[in-house]
């Protein structure tokens, strides 16, 4: 009775991948997802600034489309905009500190947390990051304070900076799914290959 | 058709429907709210999803409706930027506005211009729609899916029932068929 739980124990444990070859793959699989998703994130802010550079040195079709690509998704005000050699970015101020507060976010996401996890912080962390951005808001839109294009990229930047802490830990989760169901393969693969045997 | 399918398209034709009306010129108040049209749409698409899957959504779930949402609505607002550009606009209107701009517009081809602008954004929506599925799974999913490994194992199987007499007697489970597992051959 003993032998056969044994041999059933032995069994089951060789249809699981071995711990170590786990702990040395999905990391360097999320190195790999951050990797990615931090130089598309920058090429992305980078194009807000590339707009004004390209219509200053005479790249205007350059400039025009991404101008126009970018007004599909900002308001656009050249008086609620960053300016650069004379032409405004290409999306306002508050935009401009939603973009490059979430590209801070990303980059400083490996030193803060860990790439390992999947799951999201507490939803009402993302609330706090949106109040005083909808303060601002308010306060301009209703006319009681003015405010600047510094209140407007500070308060986008904390949005941003906090979305971030959301979306790179979904990313991983995502990349995650894909190797588990092609682990899921090697392992049918696998024992496959030893039915055969 | 499936849950996540589903979802996406509805999440999809929100953001395609949304974003279409804001490539009409004579509404650009809908452009104050900026890019929220493409992360509600994604967000959308998250909550269904996490409201008709029988088990906790993950972020990555999320991440995939998000994205499938904003593929779909990115194409049917693509759709209305070439009709609109094409069909209903006045091309000077257009040359006006790139004039006031600083920009000279005698320099440009036209159709080439929409066209690398409508690549473009549906590459920026499905960014953004993709955030807003993330967003979505991780503001309406309630369900503990263990990302951080903190999920509960499962429960044990019940005992086997005994037939009334008292005795708990727990099932055999099956020996492995042969040629499985190390050592054997």
């Amino acid at each position: 009775m003993r032998d056969e739980i044994k041999n059933r124990s032995v069994f089951y444990s060789s249809l699981i991948p071995h711990p170590s070859s786990l702990r040395l793959r999905t990391p360097r699989r999320s190195i790999i997802v951050w990797l990615i998703t931090a130089t598309v994130t920058l090429l992305f802010v980078s194009l807000i600034v590339v707009a004004p550079l390209a219509a200053a040195s005479g790249h205007d079709s350059l400039a025009l489309i991404i101008y126009t690509a970018f007004s599909k998704f900002c308001h656009q005000i050249r008086e609620r905009s960053f300016e650069v050699v004379g032409h405004p970015f290409a999306v306002c101020a508050r935009c401009t500190g939603i973009y490059l507060g979430f590209a801070a976010g990303v980059l400083i996401y490996p030193l803060v947390r860990s790439l390992k996890r999947t799951d999201a912080p507490a939803r009402w962390w993302l609330l706090v990051a949106l109040v005083p951005t909808a303060i601002d808001f308010a306060l301009g839109f209703f006319g009681i304070l003015e405010n600047t294009h510094l209140s407007r990229l500070l308060t986008g930047a904390l949005l941003g900076g906090v979305t971030a802490f959301y979306v790179v830990p979904g990313l991983m989760d995502l990349s995650r799914m894909s190797f588990k169901r092609s682990s899921m393969k090697d392992e049918i693969e696998l024992l496959a290959i030893r039915a055969k045997q | 058709m499936s849950n996540r399918l589903r979802a996406s398209l509805i999440g999809g034709v929100t953001i395609g429907a949304l974003s279409a009306i804001t490539v009409i010129p004579q509404v650009p108040f809908l452009r104050l709210i900026c890019c929220v049209w493409a992360i509600v749409g994604g967000a959308l698409a998250a909550y269904l999803f996490v409201k008709s899957s029988p088990k906790p959504a993950s972020t990555g779930d999320g991440a995939v409706v998000g994205t499938l949402a904003g593929v779909i609505g990115s194409l049917i607002a693509f759709g209305a930027l070439m009709i609109v550009s094409f069909y209903l606009i006045d091309r000077t209107l257009v040359e006006e506005q790139v004039r006031r701009a600083g920009l000279n517009p005698e320099k440009f081809s036209f159709s080439l211009i929409i066209m690398l602008t409508g690549v473009l954004a549906i590459l920026i929506q499905i960014g953004l729609a993709l955030v807003g599925g993330i967003i979505g799974v991780s503001i309406f999913e309630q369900r503990n899916d263990g990302g951080d490994g903190s999920a509960s194992p499962p429960p044990p199987p019940p005992p086997f029932y005994d037939g009334g007499t008292g005795e708990v007697v727990v099932t055999p489970t099956p020996p492995p068929p042969s040629g499985y597992g190390p050592g054997e051959s």
